[in-house]
């Protein structure tokens, strides 16, 4: 069977809308409400956004325990592109506190009144007085030069300034900062296991999760514990960890993240010596990797040996290909290969090339060799789906946390070579 | 039908050379329609003898269906009067909303019917939208109304080059420059140079005088108060230039130190 050969596009810039970065960072936080000053349609994104978040909670088999603040569009349209929405804003500002009671409300900016050039800080400080409630405001207009976490961060930092509280610690308490797919996602889930199997506390994830009632209570933890992965992306979170840091004396802990095993082991040991726990840390990372190794005691059998094949071609920001190379070590796979997809551009293409020697000496192909490699072993991991008849592994895009994000991603290798007779397709982790 | 824009720096004196052409040709039997589009909404005023009282844009603000009567009023001598109105300064998009309204106007068929429309335009090419009355084959022949002073030549010279980006690919033309005086030394000279720079032609040159403002002080054209005054005839002859002119040309902009050297010149020259 003659098969065309894929190409993979690569987005360098992604063009996002700061939008519903706005709306991430309140979405579940009782007691706000948010406006989209924006005509009806951007709405939409968020819909998605909000069934995409749904799908992810019930494949997590999570209960979904909080509930989506209101979203309401001030539904710009002609006349106020002419006009200037600042009127239809101020009636919708009114229109919610009157509907929701709200305990403030959020504005986030389409590119419409960010060309038109809508004055919304004044807007928001005229109506803040009127109604005698918090309006947050940002300086992001749609995608007009800002990305949706540039939205993300301008609300949360509005948050933070608008409603913590410099104030007297609580002994052994930690703030969960960020988002990662949410409380009942598998890295929030992993981290807090982590933190209370250490006997710590967790008071909360924000922004986004806290109650806007409980803001001013946030800064009672002891230190803040960043859900992040690497790169730029993760920088705004960094600084505003920085920033609780220096403003109410919340410790910033994060340098790193507990994305992979020797990761982990550091990272729990270092906020154990934060808290003055690091005997306790030292048990429980035994205690943990002594699940593990009995985990791919029964694994190894299966793997052991088995031919696969790694195919490489997400953005470093988003991925490390030492956290691969590490499972298939684990598992004693016979790594045939790394292929290098075409979605590198050249520069990058030689950083991955780098991180990848510096773990393996399997070789390194180009796209084009992909398709013979794949006709010789069992299985694919890969970060790209390939059109070749061959089982493949898409490796998760958000990293796999801690000791039951490692556990899951070897099950899932360990169960993909158990099925026999297999022709192809494509498993999700 | 023939349909004309009058662009140029803002004071420079378009909406009142446009009044006097408007009703200089409509003097001569023709039916004709003069379109503000500048969110002064002052354009007509000379014609209705008050403010525009409804714009097109106002009754998109109200957001009611918009009929001809709504907006095209009857001015001197029958002349129609349309104003496209805008936002109060500093809020919202004047240029959006010229866009608009010229979209509403063409919707109604409300200029199907005329022999000459009169499109009076901020000059100042701020941005899309004030370039649609020439991008949108709205006006084919375009006039710049302008002094000798640079920064008047300069705002012409601009209107230029979108004239140009777009006679490169349609139908509009530049019909010539209307020079405005500011009795400054050599201005006649200097405009006649500026235009063969440009590869145009200098279409008039009014001289500055009082009867103008007089008759503004009374909202009147100079043709409605002062019929018998040489600068009534001046306006009709330019009237009378704008319909009968087959020389319309791709213009030729200047960059800004060559403007400069031309103003130069004719100044030293005095
Ligand atoms: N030839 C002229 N002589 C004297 N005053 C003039 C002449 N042309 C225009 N004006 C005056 O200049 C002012 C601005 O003119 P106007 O037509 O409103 O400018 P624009 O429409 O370009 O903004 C008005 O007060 C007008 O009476
Ligand atoms: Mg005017």
């Amino acid at each position: 069977m003659a098969l065309q050969t894929k190409r993979y596009i690569n987005w360098r810039n992604s063009c996002s809308c700061s939008m519903t970065g706005v709306w991430e960072a309140v979405a579940f936080a009782e007691g706000a409400v948010l406006i989209f000053h924006s005509p009806r349609a951007c709405a939409h994104v968020a819909r998605t956004m909000e069934l995409y978040s749904h799908y992810r909670t019930l494949g997590d088999l999570r209960p979904e325990t909080l509930r989506p603040i209101p979203v309401l569009s001030t539904q710009l349209t002609e006349k106020h592109t002419i006009f200037g929405g600042g009127e239809q804003l101020a009636a919708c500002l009114r229109y919610a506190a009157a509907k929701y009671e709200p305990r403030c409300i959020a504005v986030a900016n389409s590119c419409v009144s960010g060309v038109i050039g809508d004055d919304v800080e004044a807007v928001g400080a005229e109506l803040e007085e009127e109604l005698g409630l918090p309006v947050l405001t940002v300086n992001c207009y749609g995608f007009l030069n800002t990305e949706y976490h540039d939205g993300y961060y301008a609300m949360t930092r509005e948050l933070i300034r608008r409603f913590f509280k410099k104030q007297p610690k609580e002994k052994g308490t930690v703030l969960l900062l960020g988002d990662c797919g949410g409380p009942w996602g598998l890295y929030a889930s992993e981290v807090r296991r982590l933190l209370q199997a250490l006997g710590l506390k967790v008071i909360g994830q924000f922004p986004g999760y806290m109650a806007v009632d409980e803001m001013a209570r946030a800064a009672r933890a002891e230190a803040a514990v960043i859900l992040g992965g690497r790169g730029a992306l993760y920088e705004g979170l960094r600084k505003i960890a920085r920033q609780l840091e220096q403003d109410y004396e919340v410790k910033a802990l994060g340098a790193f993240y507990p994305v992979d095993l020797q990761q982990t082991r550091q990272w729990l040991l270092s906020v154990a010596g934060f808290f003055g726990k690091e005997e306790e840390g030292r048990r429980l990372i035994a205690a943990e990797e002594e699940k593990l190794q009995s985990a791919l005691n029964g694994f190894l059998p299966v793997t052991k040996g088995q031919k696969v094949l790694l195919c490489l071609g997400r953005q470093l920001d988003y991925f490390d290909p030492a956290t691969t190379l590490e499972l298939v070590e684990l598992l004693r796979l016979d790594l045939l290969g790394v292929v290098l997809l075409d979605a590198y551009e050249p520069k990058e293409r030689q950083e991955v090339l780098a991180k990848v020697q510096a773990v393996t000496d399997a070789p390194i192909y180009d796209t084009a060799a992909a398709e013979k490699l794949c006709e010789k072993v069992r299985l694919v991991l890969t970060t790209h789906e390939l059109q070749y008849p061959v089982p493949q592994l898409f490796l998760p895009m958000i990293p796999e946390v801690g000791y039951s994000g490692t556990l899951r991603l070897l099950g899932a290798i360990y169960r993909r070579l158990c099925s026999r007779k297999e022709r192809g397709g494509l498993t999700y982790v | 039908m023939k349909k004309i824009a009058i662009y140029g720096k803002g004071g420079i004196g378009k909406s009142t050379t446009a009044a006097n052409i408007s009703a200089a040709l409509s003097q001569q039997g023709l039916k004709v329609c003069q379109i503000g589009c500048d969110p002064k909404n002052d354009s007509t005023r000379l014609l209705l003898g008050h403010l525009c009282r409804r714009t097109v844009l106002d009754t998109v603000r109200e957001g009611k269906e918009v009929t001809l009567a709504d907006v095209v009023h009857s001015g001197y001598n029958g002349i129609k009067c349309v104003e496209a109105g805008g936002p109060e300064p500093g809020v919202g998009c004047a240029g959006r909303g010229i866009i608009v309204a010229l979209e509403k106007l063409t919707e109604l068929q409300a200029l199907d019917e005329e022999d000459v429309l009169i499109y009076d335009v901020l000059g100042d090419v701020v941005c899309g939208g004030f370039a649609v009355p020439i991008r949108e084959g709205y006006a084919t022949d375009i006039y710049i109304v302008t002094s000798g002073e640079l920064m008047s030549l300069y705002a012409a010279n601009n209107i230029a080059k979108g004239v140009r980006r777009f006679a490169l690919r349609g139908k509009v033309r530049l019909g010539g420059l209307i020079g405005n005086s500011r009795n400054m030394p050599n201005e006649k000279e200097l405009l006649e140079a500026f235009a063969r720079r440009l590869n145009t032609r200098l279409a008039s040159f009014i001289p500055r005088a009082a009867v103008v403002n007089r008759a503004e002080n009374l909202r009147q054209t100079v043709l409605q108060y002062a019929p018998d005054d040489p600068q009534a005839e001046i306006y009709r002859r330019l009237a009378a230039r704008l319909l009968s002119n087959e020389e319309l040309t791709v213009p030729t902009p200047l960059d800004f130190e060559e403007l400069e050297d031309l103003v130069i010149k004719y100044g030293a020259a005095d």
